[in-house]
């Protein structure tokens, strides 16, 4: 029976896992660092995620707890009654979830490694380092999964807050960058720069080309590639 | 390359982190030894779902930590 005090408690689940995917859209930093704006997809991306678990997550959860499900083949054999059903929702959940934890068990087999400066191809290490995670689960069950993941997720805001400053201590900020090793760009390569390229040269007859030429000179990201497009057909359009 | 004194910070680091884990894993074993007294499904129940009694701070750490994990393996 879902009480009143159970739905606050699921209502401030979710806050908080509103807030945690609010912060996911917001840092994808490898691809913001390589693709700049284009790394901006993330947000209707992931906030389309997060409509969809509004939409069936919370609903999913209280028929769990109505139909005692254990997991989600549970809910789907009992609302389609189907065996062949399950055992397909089975295999498909599997097989991405082997292909993710063999590239885990090699990213940190690849880490362990490196860190402590063995030979690569080593396993005695991350042999040891999985049996001590199958001794955590299974003692534990989930909960120990969910309290060693908070562990971590305390560990790496601290270390992405802590980061910076570690930085500026070791390296310096920005006024210790050399300017000769690293120029001040003259415009900073954002939407703007495509923004002033085409209010100068909107009128010109030469529009066109020029973009063009700019585009495969790679003077702008490959990131602003789908608006150089778009902007590239509207001058057409109307030139 | 690590150098000498970073390493030395590893060696450290890295057992005192594991043993962070062994801790919190006992406490998680407590923690189930005490919802799995019931039945057969309470059990499972604890096992396999936590007993469906996780709070905020620990979905969203959970849910942070394994969104964040699948990041630095898909890469973005």
């Amino acid at each position: 029976m879902i009480t009143s005090k159970s739905r606050q408690k699921l209502g401030r689940q979710n806050s908080l896992t509103l807030l945690v995917s609010f912060l996911q859209w917001h840092i994808s930093p490898n691809e913001a660092y390589q693709r700049g704006f284009y790394s901006l997809r993330w947000i209707p991306a992931v906030n389309s995620i997060v409509a969809g678990y509004f939409g069936t997550g919370l609903r999913l959860r209280k028929a769990s707890i109505l139909r005692n499900h254990q997991s989600p083949v549970d809910f789907i054999t009992d609302r389609y009654q189907s065996q062949i059903l399950r055992y397909t929702v089975v295999v498909l959940q599997l097989f991405p979830s082997i292909i993710y934890l063999a590239a885990q068990v090699i990213a940190i087999q690849g880490t362990f490694n490196s860190i402590f400066e063995l030979d690569p191809d080593e396993s005695y290490p991350v042999i040891i380092i999985m049996g001590m995670i199958l001794i955590f689960e299974w003692l534990g069950g989930l909960n120990s999964v969910a309290l060693t993941d908070l562990f971590q997720a305390i560990v790496m805001v601290a270390s992405f807050v802590i980061l910076p400053s570690v930085v500026v201590k070791n390296f310096g900020g920005w006024t210790d960058l050399d300017p000769d090793t690293f120029p001040r760009p003259e415009t900073y390569q954002t939407m703007s720069k495509v923004s002033l390229v085409s209010a100068n040269n909107i009128t010109d007859n030469n529009f066109v080309e020029q973009l063009t030429e700019l585009c495969l000179s790679r003077l702008l990201p490959p990131s602003l590639s789908l608006i150089e497009i778009t902007m590239g057909i509207l001058a057409i359009l109307f030139s | 390359m690590v150098s000498e004194e970073n390493r030395t910070g590893l060696y450290v680091a890295v057992p005192v982190y594991f043993c962070m884990l062994g801790v919190a894993t006992y406490w998680a074993y407590i923690r189930m030894e005490k919802m799995s007294a019931g039945g057969v499904s309470d059990k499972l129940a604890a096992h396999y779902l936590g007993g469906r009694d996780f709070g905020p701070l620990l979905t969203a750490g959970t849910l942070f930590a394994s969104l964040f994990s699948g990041y630095t393996v898909v890469g973005v």
